[in-house]
C-alpha cells in the first residue's frame, strides 16, 4: 500500500484531484441519508438527554436548571447505590461465566465432534428467541412445583428453594438465565477463530508432547485472544445494560435484590416522569461502560497477540 | 491519499452542518394544525384520537363499536381508536403527555388519577356549559376520578372488591359457599380446609387493591393513605393486617408462595384450580367465568371487626390538556359514558356500569347470586384513593411484599423499606 503511494508520480494525484472532489461531493450526497438519521435519532437524543441531566424535568410542567443536584441526589440515594451494586455483582458473575461456558463449549464442539453444525443452530437458538418467551420458560423451571423443585421433590421429598422469590438466590437465578440465554453469540465467534488457527500449529505442539490442556493454554487462548476481547468488550457493554431478565423474571426483587441500573433508570423515566433524574442515571451508566471499556482497551495491549 | 480524506473529511463536515442545523429546526418544530390529539378537515368534521387500554383483538373491536357510536350520534365527530396493554398504556400516556402529543380522549384508571392530572384538562367548565347530569354517576367512581375538588374524567365502570371462588373445590372439599357477610373466621376455616393435596384455599398477592381491601375488612380501619394524601403504611394496625394477609402464605399455608414478582399471579393460579378463592374487581368476574373450566361463585370480603368492607375502583374518560377541540372532545366523552353506552358495555360483560341506573344490565349476563353479593360489596365500599405517584407504590409493595409473603422479612420491616421508598 504504502510503497504504491510513494511510486505514484506527483502528476498523476494532481490530474486526479478534480475528480476526486467530485467524489467528494458525491459521496456526501451518498451518506446524507444515514448522516440525517444519525442526528435526528441518535446525536440529537444524546445531546438532549445530557442537557436534561442538569435540570430537573418533569414530564409536565416547569423544567429548572438545577446544575449537579440530579447527580448528587442519585449519589445519596440509597437505592441507586443498591442498584449500581446489583449491576456490578451481576457483570463480575455474568462475564466470566458467559466467557468459561462459550469457550468451553466452542473448544468442544472442535472439528471432530459429529453434528457440530446443527449443534452450533442448537446453542445459537436462546439468542434469537425473544427474551420475554426466555423468561417465561424460565420462570416456569425456577418457581415452586416447576421444573426444578418438582423434579427434586418427587425424587428426594425435599423442596428447592423459590429461586426467584428468595433473597441470595433471585439474582443467581437471573445471571444463570442470563448466561443460558447470550453466550450462543460469543460461542459461536469463538468456534469461528478456533476453526481459524492453522492446523500444523496444534500437530507441531502435539509432536512436541504438548498435552490438551497445554496446547488449550498456550496455543489455542492466545491465537483467539483478539476474539477473545472483542467478545469480553462487547458482553461487558451489554451486561451493565442487563434490563429484561429482572424487569421480567423478578421485578427487581425480591426487595432490591435484582433491580438494576437500567431498571432505576426506567423506572424514574416512565413510573414517575423525572427526566431529568432518569437522564442524570443514564450518564452515570455510559461514563461507567466507558471507564471499564478503556481500561479493556489499556489493557489488552498486554494479552492480546495479533501476529500469527 | 491525505488530500482525499481531507476533501472528504470537510465535505462530511459541512454535510454534517447541514444536517445538524436541520435536525434542530424539524425537532424544535411540529406547531403545526394537525397536533396528534386531534385535527379539523376542511369541511369541519373533527378527528379525535382515543387512547384506551386493550387486552386483545376482541377487547379492541368492542370498544371500537363505543367510538362508532360517538360518530352515529355526532356525524361531524370521527373517533381514531389506539390501544395498548394496560400496563404499557400508562407508560405511553406519561411519555405522550409529556411530549404534548397525548390523545385527546385519554381513558383514565381511578388510582392513577392523582399522578396524571397535570396533563389532563379539569371537566368542571365543560360540565357545567353542556348541562350534564352526573346524579346518576356512582359517587365514589366520581370522586376516584376527581382530584383537588376537580373532575377530570367522567367514570364508565365501578367496582367493589369481592372474592371469586371455586364452587367445584368447595363442594369436593365439602365446605359450604360462602354467604354475604361472612367473617374473617368462616374465611380462615374454609382456607384451612380447602388446602389438601397440594391445591391451596385461597391465592394472597401483594397487589394494592386486593390487598387493602382484605386489611380494611380484617383490621376495620387499616387504610394505606390518610385524608390528606400521605402514605400511611407504617401504623400499627396496618403492620398487624399485612402481617395477617402474609401469613396465609408464609404461616398458615393457605396461600401458595410467590414464584417472584408476576402480576397475573393471583389469576392464573385461580384459574389453573390451583387456588379455590381469590380477591377480585367486577371488572375481570365475566372473563374469569368465561375462562374457568369450573363453576366460579362471588363472596364479599370477609368481614372483620367493623363488619363487610371494601374498596372500589374504576376507570372513565378524560380529555387531554394539549387537546385542541375540548367541546367535540366532551361530546365524545358524554356519549362514551352515556346511560345507553354503559347499557351495552354492562350487558356483554365489558364493565360493570358507572351509572347506576343501567346497573342491573350487568346481571342479565352475570351469574346466580351476584346481585346480592355486589350490592352489599357497594353499600359497604369506599374508594380507593391513592398518592400522586402511585406505580413506584405498587411495584414496591410486589417487591417487598413478595418477601414478607415468603416468610424471609416481617411486614413491619417491608412496609417501613415501601414507606420509606416511596415517592412522596
Amino acid at each position: 500500500m504504502s510503497d504504491d503511494a510513494i511510486a505514484r508520480p506527483a502528476a498523476v494525484a494532481g490530474r486526479r484531484r478534480p475528480r476526486l472532489r467530485r467524489d467528494g461531493r458525491a459521496a456526501a450526497f451518498f451518506a446524507a441519508p444515514s448522516m440525517i438519521g444519525l442526528t435526528v435519532f441518535t446525536l440529537f437524543p444524546i445531546v438532549l438527554s445530557l442537557v436534561m441531566a442538569f435540570f430537573q424535568w418533569p414530564a409536565v410542567g416547569e423544567r429548572t436548571f438545577t446544575g449537579l443536584e440530579n447527580f448528587t441526589t442519585l449519589f445519596t440515594d440509597p437505592v441507586f447505590r443498591r442498584a449500581l451494586l446489583n449491576t456490578l455483582l451481576f457483570v463480575v458473575l455474568y462475564l466470566p461465566l458467559n466467557l468459561i461456558v462459550s469457550v468451553g463449549l466452542a473448544v468442544w464442539m472442535g472439528p471432530r465432534i459429529k453434528g457440530r453444525k446443527a449443534l452450533r443452530v442448537v446453542f445459537f437458538l436462546p439468542v434469537v428467541t425473544p427474551m420475554v418467551a426466555n423468561a417465561i420458560v424460565w420462570r416456569m423451571i425456577y418457581q415452586p412445583n416447576g421444573l426444578i423443585d418438582g423434579s427434586l421433590y418427587a425424587a428426594t421429598g425435599t423442596h428447592a428453594p423459590n429461586f426467584l422469590g428468595e433473597p441470595g438466590w433471585a439474582m443467581f437465578a437471573v445471571v444463570a438465565m442470563s448466561v443460558w440465554q447470550g453466550f450462543g453469540y460469543n460461542m459461536l465467534v469463538f468456534s469461528a477463530a478456533l476453526d481459524a488457527i492453522p492446523r500444523h500449529l496444534l500437530e507441531a505442539a502435539q509432536i512436541d508432547g504438548a498435552g490438551p490442556w497445554r496446547q488449550f493454554f498456550r496455543i489455542m487462548l492466545p491465537m483467539i485472544s483478539p476474539a477473545l476481547f472483542f467478545a469480553s468488550t462487547m458482553t461487558l457493554i451489554t451486561s451493565f445494560q442487563v434490563f429484561t431478565q429482572p424487569f421480567l423474571m423478578t421485578g427487581g426483587g425480591p426487595g432490591m435484590d435484582t433491580e438494576t441500573l437500567m431498571m432505576f433508570v426506567f423506572d424514574k423515566g416512565f413510573s414517575i416522569y423525572q427526566y431529568g433524574l432518569a437522564s442524570a442515571g443514564a450518564w452515570i451508566l455510559f461514563v461507567l461502560i466507558l471507564g471499564v471499556t478503556a481500561v479493556q482497551f489499556v489493557g489488552q495491549r498486554r494479552w492480546v497477540t495479533y501476529d500469527v | 491519499m491525505g488530500r482525499q480524506m481531507y476533501s472528504g473529511r470537510r465535505s462530511l463536515a459541512l454535510a454534517s452542518a447541514l444536517v445538524i442545523a436541520g435536525g434542530l429546526t424539524t425537532g424544535c418544530g411540529g406547531d403545526g394544525q394537525d397536533s396528534a390529539g386531534g385535527n379539523k378537515a376542511s369541511n369541519g368534521a373533527v378527528t379525535l384520537t382515543w387512547g384506551m387500554w386493550a387486552s386483545g383483538t376482541e377487547d379492541r373491536n368492542a370498544w371500537q363499536k363505543v367510538a362508532d357510536q360517538v360518530t352515529q350520534k355526532y356525524p361531524n365527530i370521527k373517533i381514531t381508536l389506539e390501544t395498548s396493554p394496560f400496563k404499557d398504556y400508562f407508560t405511553k400516556l406519561g411519555t405522550r403527555l409529556a411530549g404534548g402529543s397525548a390523545p385527546c380522549v385519554v381513558s383514565m384508571q381511578s388510582l392513577r388519577t392523582g399522578g396524571y392530572v397535570s396533563g389532563m384538562r379539569p371537566l368542571d367548565d365543560l360540565i357545567k356549559k353542556n348541562g350534564l347530569d352526573t346524579a346518576d354517576f356512582d359517587t365514589s367512581i366520581m370522586a376516584g376520578l376527581a382530584s383537588g375538588g376537580k373532575q377530570y374524567a367522567l367514570p364508565y365502570d365501578v367496582g367493589s372488591l369481592i372474592i371469586t371462588y371455586n364452587k367445584d373445590m368447595f363442594k369436593a372439599a365439602g365446605v359450604p359457599e360462602p354467604k354475604v357477610g361472612w367473617s374473617v373466621a368462616d374465611f380462615e376455616a374454609a382456607a384451612k380446609k380447602l388446602t389438601t393435596g397440594g391445591k391451596y384455599g385461597f391465592v394472597g398477592y401483594p397487589s394494592a387493591l386486593g390487598m387493602f381491601s382484605m386489611i380494611l375488612a380484617k383490621t376495620g380501619n387499616a387504610e394505606p393513605m390518610d385524608e390528606s394524601g400521605k402514605l400511611t403504611l407504617t401504623t400499627e394496625q396496618m403492620k398487624a393486617g399485612f402481617q395477617w394477609y402474609a401469613d396465609l402464605t408464609a404461616k398458615q399455608g393457605v396461600s401458595p408462595k410467590i414464584p417472584g414478582v408476576d402480576n397475573n399471579f393471583t389469576e392464573t393460579q385461580f384459574l389453573n384450580g390451583n387456588a379455590a378463592m381469590s380477591v377480585n374487581g367486577p371488572w375481570s368476574v365475566l372473563e374469569l367465568k368465561a375462562k374457568a373450566k369450573f363453576g366460579v361463585g362471588l363472596a364479599t370480603i370477609p368481614a372483620g371487626p367493623n363488619g363487610t368492607k371494601s374498596y372500589t375502583a374504576g376507570s372513565g374518560f378524560g380529555i387531554s390538556q394539549s387537546c385542541p377541540y375540548p367541546d367535540e372532545a366532551f361530546k365524545a366523552v358524554s356519549t362514551m359514558t352515556s346511560a345507553e353506552v354503559l347499557g351495552q358495555l354492562g350487558a356483554v360483560g365489558r364493565a360493570y356500569p358507572a351509572r347506576k341506573s343501567v346497573q342491573n344490565k350487568w346481571y342479565e349476563n352475570a351469574f346466580e347470586g351476584s346481585k346480592p353479593v355486589l350490592d352489599a360489596a357497594n353499600a359497604s365500599a369506599k374508594p380507593f384513593r391513592t398518592t400522586k405517584n402511585w406505580d413506584p407504590v405498587e411495584k414496591l409493595l410486589a417487591q417487598y411484599g413478595i418477601q414478607a409473603f415468603n416468610g424471609q422479612t416481617t411486614a413491619a420491616d417491608a412496609l417501613d423499606q415501601v414507606q420509606q421508598q416511596s415517592p412522596a
